[in-house]
């Protein structure tokens, strides 16, 4: 095996720095060109798949029109209903106040608490809506039992709010069991409902505002 | 140039000359003599500058070799290598030009290793085209005996016979090589070669029978060994030699003539008459490389040289194949990239289309998708009972008179209606006083298997006394059993457990109370729990075939 001596290596110096200086730029090479063709692979996967959910939106769009056309005045009807958009907090007071007078109920206290996201297990696929649930309470004071059906039942058909009884407890007021003959409250109900409305997909929300 | 093949200098070193020839691509281009004087070191110094990148090749033909067959144990590695060393050192101290020629490895007992010590014993004839070579910083590639390219020649002649002696008449003289086998053992060189065809047979005769008898008292054959003699000449000159030689000592002595071998190799016959040793040095210039005898400081030049071409050939490489496989990706990445924009173009083709289509479509800003998501929705949040009246209903059918009789003594005391998907929920009761413990009736708290989470089924807490209870146990036991009994009777009914009984009879828990209770004044109130699932809407509609 041949033994280099200094002389020998600064001889060598200038073909060892090319050797060097060429792996070092096809390091940098590669490194550079495999970064690009990343990029534009996953460019291109990106754009297929653009490409795949363009055409078959293309494809379906006569079940597209179809579906529009079948269910957009319902759409419409959820949001003059309120489903759909901001809640109507002060049309449901209103509506609360007239089932009142309408029903004769003793009163009703009611609190409804700040509005909150919500994924209800009933409703896994929500498409691009957003839903959210304010919790409802009420409470009042009856004569009979058939009270809080008229109310509960009264407030749904109102269709001033998308509403969901969630909780009913009616205790009765005389321990003893027997019902006045005077117009005084036999039964106290505490109710909770969850009062439900829909976000549009942020983007519609921003074209509808401008 | 790094891939050039640049000429090779074949020197053949002899006592009095040295001779140098030219090749190219394997073809001798020319060919020149030096005298071992003055004058012929400087016009070899002159030529030698000629060539300054060239290969050198140089063969040494003298009398003072040494050949030397010895056995070794069988290493491998630097403990051969080492071996070896010691070994060279032992026969060759101080001498520059050695090496050991690896034969075969025996085939039975230790399965030692034999080789052929070889050396130049003295190297006054090289020593001055050495310093040339060395003050011109030549490529000296190497130091090879001619003998052993003389086992090329053997091999390329074809001559097997397992006992031969090869005769050659070089310009050195005649030497005569010794093949066991076809493996080299020993050569000898006997200069001053008389000029007369007359005297020449003599001396043919003469030497061979003195190499014979030198291979016998070396023990490499026996007087009955049967000896085959090759004389080798350029044109046949040696044949009535050899036949004189076969008829006077009874010997197998046969006439090989290289003009066949020469032409093949592109030598010319006559110049190879005139010198001899151009047949080795064109083996060695065609590749048919042997041992070099050369040390490492003598080839230096050669072997730095050999390095910076590594180098440079690498780097190349490197070069070459880095950009190559750069390119490749670059243009893999360039295939992408058209085919992106292909996919572009086609996105928007497609985009158009759906956009054409569309125009027909009912002006709205939410997806087809999310308008069915909403409506059906609505439509699900619709189908949940908007009021208690199913499980209310449920209750009074059961307290209607049946007939087994009525149940007026049953009075409600509270009715907590939970719409839910967990049928395991359990009650929070804080407006009726209910004993704890010694009455309850545990539940499991799984006591239903988990309903299906998307569905939302009505659970009812009952709590209710039995109204007028005189502390006939019995009977108020008799009015919940057939309570319950009535709500399981209902079909809307998915299960009824009962939470808490007006009096625990179990033997698990303890007992207390007076046998004075009836007659008391002061009667404690039996109360009872009740927990009642009802079916989904959907099962109860799909049971009855009816909407709740």
């Amino acid at each position: 095996m041949m033994k280099l001596e200094p002389n020998d290596w600064k001889k060598l110096q200038i073909p060892l720095v090319v050797l060097g200086v060429v792996i070092a730029v096809v390091v940098a090479c590669i490194v550079l060109v495999q970064q690009y063709e990343t990029e534009q692979e996953l460019a291109l996967l990106n754009q297929q798949n653009q490409l795949n959910a363009a055409r078959q939106r293309y494809q379906s769009s006569g079940l597209e029109k179809e579906i529009i056309t079948a269910y957009l005045p319902q759409y419409q009807t959820l949001i003059n209903k309120g489903f759909v958009g901001e809640e109507r907090r002060i049309e449901w007071v209103e509506s609360l106040r007239d089932q009142h007078k309408n029903h004769k109920l003793f009163g009703i206290k009611y609190s409804i608490k700040q509005q909150e996201k919500y994924t209800p297990a009933f409703a896994p696929n929500l498409g691009g809506f957003t839903l959210n649930r304010s919790v409802m309470q009420f409470e009042l004071d009856m004569l009979h039992e058939g009270d809080l059906l008229q109310l509960t039942e009264s407030l749904s058909k109102a269709s001033v709010a998308e509403l969901i009884l969630r909780d009913c407890e009616m205790t009765r007021l005389n321990e003893s069991g027997a019902l006045s003959s005077q117009l005084i409250a036999n039964l106290h109900a505490q109710c909770e409902l969850d009062w439900l409305t829909l976000r549009e997909p942020a983007a519609i929300q921003a074209v509808a505002g401008s | 140039m790094i891939f050039a093949n640049p000429k090779k200098l074949v020197l053949c070193a002899t006592a009095n000359q040295l001779l140098v020839g030219v090749w190219h691509a394997g073809k001798l281009q020319g060919n020149q003599a030096f005298a071992n004087n003055e004058a012929g070191h400087q016009a070899f110094a002159a030529f030698l500058q000629q060539y300054p990148s060239s290969p050198v090749y140089l063969i040494a033909d003298a009398v003072e070799e040494d050949f030397r067959l010895e056995s070794l144990p069988h290493t491998t590695g630097s403990a051969k290598q080492e071996l070896i060393t010691r070994k060279l050192n032992q026969h060759y101290r101080g001498l520059d030009y050695r090496t050991a020629h690896f034969i075969d490895r025996d085939k039975d007992k230790r399965k030692d290793d034999n080789f052929l010590f070889v050396a130049i014993s003295k190297d006054d004839f090289l020593q001055a085209w050495v310093a040339i070579i060395k003050a011109q910083e030549a490529q000296l590639v190497g130091v090879y005996l001619l003998p052993m390219l003389s086992q090329v020649l053997m091999r390329q002649l074809k001559l097997t016979a397992p006992h031969l002696l090869i005769c050659e008449k070089l310009s050195s003289g005649l030497r005569q090589t010794y093949f066991h086998h076809g493996c080299l053992r020993m050569s000898r060189l006997v200069p001053n070669v008389p000029d007369g065809s007359g005297q020449l047979g003599y001396f043919y005769l003469v030497e061979i029978e003195k190499t014979r008898l030198y291979l016998m008292s070396q023990r490499y054959i026996t007087r009955d060994t049967h000896l085959n003699l090759a004389l080798v000449s350029a044109n046949g000159s040696t044949q009535q030699i050899s036949q004189g030689i076969s008829q006077e000592q009874g010997l197998n002595c046969s006439d090989v003539n290289l003009s066949s071998l020469a032409k093949t190799l592109g030598l010319p016959v006559p110049l190879l008459q005139e010198k001899p040793e151009l047949m080795h040095m064109q083996l060695l210039a065609s590749g048919h490389f042997v041992d070099n005898l050369a040390p490492d400081w003598l080839t230096k030049y050669f072997q730095f040289n050999k390095l910076k071409q590594g180098l440079a050939i690498g780097t190349a490489l490197v070069g070459f194949f880095g950009m190559a496989a750069a390119a490749w990706m670059f243009k893999e990445g360039w295939d992408h990239k058209s085919a992106f924009e292909q996919a572009q173009q086609d996105t928007q083709i497609q985009q158009h289309r759906y956009d054409e289509a569309a125009k027909d479509f009912p002006v709205t800003q939410i997806s087809a998708n999310d308008l069915k998501v909403a409506v059906e929705l609505d439509k699900t949040i619709a189908a949940f009972p908007k009021s208690p009246r199913l499980m209310m209903q449920v209750v009074s059918t059961a307290l209607a008179p049946t007939a087994q009789g009525t149940l007026d003594e049953v009075q409600i005391d509270r009715l907590h209606w939970v719409l839910t998907n967990d049928s395991n929920v359990n009650d929070q009761d804080k407006f009726t006083p209910l004993p704890v413990a010694t009455g309850s009736v545990q539940t499991p708290t799984n006591a239903l298997p988990p309903a299906d989470p998307t569905k939302l089924i009505e659970v009812g807490f009952l709590t209710a006394q039995i109204s007028g209870f005189t502390g006939d146990y019995r009977r108020a036991l008799n009015s919940l059993n057939q309570f319950v009994t009535n709500i399981k009777a209902d079909a809307r009914v998915a299960d009824v457990t009962v939470l808490q009984e007006p009096v625990n009879v179990s033997s698990f828990v303890s007992l207390q109370g007076s046998t004075t209770d009836e007659q008391s004044t002061q009667k404690q109130p039996a109360f009872f729990k009740l927990k009642i699932v009802l079916k989904p809407a959907s099962d109860v509609a799909n049971v009855s075939g009816v909407q709740p």
